[in-house]
């Protein structure tokens, strides 16, 4: 349920003191109007509270004169309510919730350092995986539910076997890479990382390091070279993310790409592409966001250590993390990484729905679809139908608006229509790699226009942090 | 047929179908419900309708296919109408001779009556059985008398008569002020005074409101709600749409547990059918009222019965509970005000309207009015669901209908109020059953679960047992419930292993203390009752286990070893073959012995040693003497012969 103060004024007392608030705002957001602070750890502003921790009880007397223990994090504010943040009840209930968490998480700075606040050193109880480090507030699955709109990871099973993974416990493919559990962990616990995949500023950074080679720009990322090309391929705009991979494999850097092709209609899934064909096949740009990711895993399973991914910047991320946790098992193994650039992408499903409101036309039925200056174009028979993109933004992809990467930063070769003319590709060269992949390839050089590039990506990240700023505000680290 | 249009329509219909009943009223009832179809009853139904063919009385008898009466340990029953003759666990072959005997010539079949268990006297009418003879059944004796999936059965004993009254002759406050007198508590659980409920929905702001009917039913054991809606749907929904009428809702929900097929066949049928009569849906019987109803197939786990956590499920979520600060009444399925009811309290409505506050009100203690129905479990000699006044004893119900602890053994407790309510023992067993008295005693009504224990059970391997079910139960949500179980399960499994240390009892009530003021729902604040009734009533047998590492009951495992009284034992060889870890020692005419570091603790040897010499025994708190010598292995009566 949303907390939502409502117009009128009341009186209550906390601790004493006369408070006004607005009715059914919550003790918490009143207590800190006058700088009464209450311990929470399942509690971010930017979310719907949720009461699991239990942490922020705080004692209530209620009109009939009853004392009551309440979460002070989602308890609405009445006329005449009485708050006692500081009772013996109040210090004994969180006392005993923090040796419990102590118990279940021995090594957390955080749970360590709150219990001590109540005088709780070490637990009396039993003590499990003595590494345990995730205190099941949820905060993850919800931000990453009820924010970014992904559900990458959420909560599994009931009762003391309950835990938060990505579902199936195996490779999220939805994970977006955005950072937002990683973020809002109170904790800062393994868990978000071991089947999602959050790329947090240092880890970009790391990665680069690890993977690219060249100068570095805030907004361009790691590079070499800028240009626009157009190669002899009928691609998407300079055929050049084809022509790339095509000479990547005939160089044997990759004997298997993850190269995206349409199935039924405008529905498009990732394929597994082991001969020049088949990447020729999948040329063209589908606008919707598909499953890919847990491809890599199956492909490594199945012994192949020399594979490309083409893909739009999260899927870069996602890629390059997967790939970092992968090389410590298999360490011989080596990515080529296409990037794309991506503003945002559709939901297959709502996309189709909205094209037919707007448009008019069937997506299933498209040759072509394009978005160019602003306009999604679907091409049908040789007609072209077209609106604003942004009227289409009932069918957003959730999670693009949290993604502040516009040219795939962490790829060995990004390709993106902006920048560029008509036909032509707009290239950007990150690592030794990238460069292996241009070697030999046929194209046509044409004029780039870096500030358009910059402009977008720009505008990209500044979008992502203002959705980010609230859960940062909301984060009590 | 054309939907009813008033009141009069109903009437009318209601004296069409009485008119065309046969005036012999040959009929014969027979229990299909969950229970009598484990025991094979579909077998009977066959046979009674190929007899009938045979004997050419078709037509002429009206075979029923009825809900269930309570006491399924004794099915398959069947009830022959009009002298209102019941049978007991009738078999296919008893068929040829009920119908040529008791339906045709009224002749009684001795051996299919009821037989006392104790004083072995025959019982040839309902009355006459004990456990029947002292309940009270007004909400599951329309179950022997109606075929759930016939509207117009329901109809013959006077169905839809409440809700024509209350759509005709009652405006929504009266059917309120009926409500508010008749003192209705909840079935559920809380016992929260249903009137207080629908108020709040009906005043509060916010449009639609709905109406639910709670049949998750999660208390292991009970089966209360399921008899109701597999027995009497049509009594449910009627309540049901009453009242919304009061409550001013036009879409109701029914949540029935996905375990509980037929309830839900059953509850279907009936909707259709009300539908199609014009008692459900858009302008019900001509009164303009238009309600609607629609079924949500829950997975039936515990947790999923608490009232936020049961409409987060119906907004198609995860079922798991949420803040309930501001009440589900006023704030429930996406946040409209709703009012959940659990099967039985629905059930009552019809019942109030019909007979009026007052005649309800008339019924039960100052403080729980009308009835209860029970499902009476475990060390008892007749289970089964009992409806009973409130204010009953416990007494009453274990030794009256229950008719007492079988083998002779010892009363010890009765659990009351499903896996999270607590243990009450014999000191207060002349407490009347009563919403309060019971939370007085540690305990709480529940759902209707009540499960005796005879003195053969360990009251810390109780506590054990439900501490572990609500580990598994518990979604694991909030820290006190989740990491408060866990350590409480770790703590009892120390304690019944033998394990047990002196600070346990201590930590068990920080556990319990914590769990009761701060869990976020019902499940986690009641969690601790099992543990601290058990510790209020039995703390002896905790210290015994802990300090004497001894159980009392005989029954924890890690603390109880088996030895052969050498005295007694006759070297038959029977334990000795039958024991599965082969840690018998022994061979013809040579006392046996248990070599105890084999011993496994399965209790074969205790269970086959022949009641005659007795000499398996269970021992705990003391050293197992140590086997006799070798040389002295002759059995004893071998022993003095060579003596002699
Ligand atoms: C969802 C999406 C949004 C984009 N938004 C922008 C934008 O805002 N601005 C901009 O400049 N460029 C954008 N692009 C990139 C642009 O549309 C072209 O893909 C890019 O310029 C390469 O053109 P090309 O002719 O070289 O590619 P081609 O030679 O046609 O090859 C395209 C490659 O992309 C792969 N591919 C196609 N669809 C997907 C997909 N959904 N997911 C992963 N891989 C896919 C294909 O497998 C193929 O290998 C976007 C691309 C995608 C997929
Ligand atoms: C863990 C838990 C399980 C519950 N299970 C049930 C159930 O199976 N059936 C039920 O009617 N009420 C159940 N309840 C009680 C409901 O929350 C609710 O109070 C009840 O359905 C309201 O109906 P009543 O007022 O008619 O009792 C449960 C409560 C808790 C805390
Ligand atoms: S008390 Fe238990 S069941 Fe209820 S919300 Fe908390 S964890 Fe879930
Ligand atoms: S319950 Fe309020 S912060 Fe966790």
């Amino acid at each position: 349920m949303k907390m939502e103060g409502s117009e009128k004024e009341i009186t209550l007392k906390i601790d004493g003191i006369e408070v006004n608030a607005k009715e059914g705002t919550s003790i918490f957001d009143v207590a800190k109007t006058v700088d009464i602070k209450i311990p929470t750890l399942c509690h971010n502003s930017a979310l719907e509270p949720f009461g699991a921790c239990r942490v922020c009880s705080v004692e209530i007397t209620d009109k009939r004169g009853r004392k009551k223990i309440v979460t002070s994090c989602n308890y609405p504010v009445s006329e005449g309510l009485i708050v006692d943040t500081k009772s013996e009840k109040v210090f004994r209930t969180r006392q005993l919730l923090l040796e419990l968490l102590l118990a279940r998480c021995p090594k957390v700075k955080k749970i360590q350092d709150l219990a001590r606040e109540y005088g709780i050193e070490k637990p009396s109880f039993w003590v499990g995986d003595p590494e345990e480090d995730c205190i099941l507030c949820g905060l993850c699955a919800r931000v990453c539910e009820e924010k970014v709109g992904v559900s990458a990871i959420n909560f599994a099973n009931r009762g003391v076997e309950r835990e938060v993974t990505a579902p199936y416990h195996t490779i999220s493919d939805d994970c977006v890479g955005c950072g937002a559990c990683a973020i809002v962990c109170p904790t800062d616990s393994k868990k978000v990382r071991i089947n999602t995949y959050p790329m947090l500023e240092e880890d970009i950074k790391e990665a680069e390091k690890q993977f690219l080679n060249g100068t570095r720009d805030e907004l361009l990322g790691v590079h070499t070279e800028i240009f626009a090309a157009k190669s002899s391929i009928d691609g998407q705009d300079g055929g050049m993310a084809t022509a790339l991979l095509l000479s990547g494999f005939e160089k044997g850097l990759f004997d298997a790409a993850i190269v995206v092709k349409r199935t039924v209609g405008y529905k498009a899934e990732a394929i597994i592409a082991e001969t020049a064909d088949e990447i020729l096949n999948a040329r063209g740009t589908k606008y919707s966001r598909v499953k890919m990711m847990s491809k890599v895993g199956e492909l490594v399973e199945k012994g192949k250590k020399k594979i490309a991914i083409v893909g739009t910047p999260c899927e870069v991320r996602t890629g390059r993390k997967i790939q970092q946790q992968l090389l410590s098992k298999y360490p011989n193994l080596e990515i080529t990484i296409v990037g794309l650039f991506c503003f945002e992408a559709f939901d297959y499903d709502k996309l189709k729905e909205e094209t037919k409101r707007l448009l008019g036309v069937d997506l299933d039925k498209a040759e072509k679809t394009q978005i160019q200056k602003g306009k999604f174009i679907v091409q049908i028979g040789g007609k072209e139908y077209s609106a604003k993109v942004k009227e289409f933004h009932n069918a957003i992809q959730g999670g693009c608006a949290y993604c502040n990467d516009f040219v795939a930063r962490l790829s060995d070769v990004s390709v993106g229509s902006v920048g560029s003319n008509d036909g032509y590709s707009t290239v950007i060269v990150r690592s030794d790699r990238g460069k292996k992949l241009l070697e030999n390839v046929d194209f046509v050089k044409g004029d780039v226009n870096k500030e358009d590039v910059i402009k977008l990506a720009t505008f990209k990240k500044k979008r992502a942090d203002k959705k980010f700023s609230p859960i940062i505000q909301g984060t009590q680290k | 047929m054309e939907p009813l249009n008033s009141s009069s329509d109903l009437e009318k219909l209601r004296k069409k179908i009485l008119d065309k009943k046969d005036s012999k009223g040959l009929a014969i009832s027979v229990c299909v419900s969950t229970g009598c179809k484990a025991l094979g009853v579909q077998k009977v139904l066959e046979a009674f309708n190929v007899e009938i063919k045979k004997q050419y009385l078709e037509g002429k008898v009206d075979i029923k296919e009825t809900g269930c009466l309570g006491f399924c340990e004794k099915g398959p029953r069947i009830v022959i109408y009009p002298e209102e003759i019941y049978y007991f666990q009738v078999d296919a072959k008893d068929v040829p001779e009920i119908i040529s005997k008791t339906l045709i010539n009224n002749e009684i079949i001795e051996r299919l009556l009821y037989t006392d268990s104790i004083t072995g006297k025959k019982a040839r009418y309902l009355s006459e059985v004990p456990f029947y003879k002292f309940q009270n059944r007004l909400l599951l004796e329309s179950n022997s008398k109606i075929d759930p999936k016939k509207i117009e059965n329901y109809l013959a004993i006077g169905g839809y008569a409440a809700l024509a009254k209350a759509l005709f002759q009652m405006t929504p406050e009266d059917v309120m002020k009926e409500v508010k007198e008749s003192h209705l508590r909840g079935r559920g659980g809380g016992g929260f005074p249903t009137y207080i409920k629908w108020e709040s929905t009906r005043k509060a702001p916010g449009e639609p409101k709905y109406v639910i009917v709670n049949c998750d039913e999660g208390d292991p054991g009970a089966f209360m709600n399921r008899a109701l809606m597999e027995g009497n749907p049509h009594s449910i929904l009627e309540g049901l749409i009453i009242g919304a009428y009061a409550i001013g809702s036009h879409e109701g929900f029914v949540y029935v547990r996905q375990e509980y097929p037929l309830a839900i066949e059953n509850m279907e049928i009936a909707l259709k059918q009300a539908e199609e009569m014009g008692l459900l849906g858009e302008d019900i019987l001509g009164s303009g009222f238009d309600f609607r109803v629609k079924i949500h197939k829950g997975a039936g786990a515990f947790v999923s019965g608490e009232s936020s956590a049961l409409m987060t499920a119906i907004e198609g979520k995860v079922g798991e509970p949420r803040p309930k600060y501001v009440h589900t009444s006023e704030k429930g399925v996406w946040d409209k005000p709703s009012t959940l009811n659990n099967v039985e309290t629905w059930a009552n409505i019809p019942l109030i309207i019909n007979n009026g506050a007052e005649w309800f009100a008339s019924i039960g203690t100052a403080g729980s009015k009308g009835t209860k129905i029970f499902a009476l479990a475990g060390k008892v000699n007749n289970t089964g669901l009992v409806e009973v006044p409130f204010g009953i004893s416990l007494r009453d119900i274990i030794y009256k209908i229950g008719e007492g602890i079988p083998d002779g053994k010892k009363f010890k407790g009765v659990q009351t109020g499903g896996p999270s309510g607590g243990v009450i023992p014999e000191q207060h067993l002349d407490s009347p059953v009563d919403f309060d008295e019971l939370t007085k005693l540690g305990s709480m009504m529940g759902s209707g679960g009540m499960i005796v224990m005879d003195e053969d059970t360990c009251m810390v391997e109780l506590a054990r047992y439900f501490v572990n079910f609500l580990c598994d139960e518990s979604c694991g949500k909030c820290t006190p419930c989740r990491e408060g179980l866990k350590q409480a399960n770790i703590i009892l499994n120390r304690i019944v292993s033998g394990k047990g240390t002196e600070d346990d009892i201590d930590k068990l009530g920080k556990i319990a203390e914590v769990t009761s003021v701060a869990s976020l729902c019902a499940l986690g604040r009641t969690s601790a009752n099992p543990v601290l009734t058990t510790l209020r009533y039995f703390r002896d047998e905790y210290e015994a286990h802990i300090n004497e590492k001894r159980c009392p009951a005989l029954v924890c495992k890690g603390l109880i070893s088996y030895y052969i009284d050498p005295e007694k034992c006759q070297a038959c060889m029977i334990c000795f073959r039958n024991c599965p870890a082969n840690a018998i020692i022994g061979e013809k005419m040579k006392i046996h012995v248990i070599d105890q570091s084999k011993c496994t603790k399965c209790g074969t040897c205790y269970d086959m040693c022949p009641p005659k010499f007795r000499a398996v025994q269970k021992i705990s708190g003391e050293k197992v003497p140590p086997p006799i010598p070798e040389e002295e292995r002759l059995v004893k009566r071998l022993r003095e012969k060579k003596r002699d």
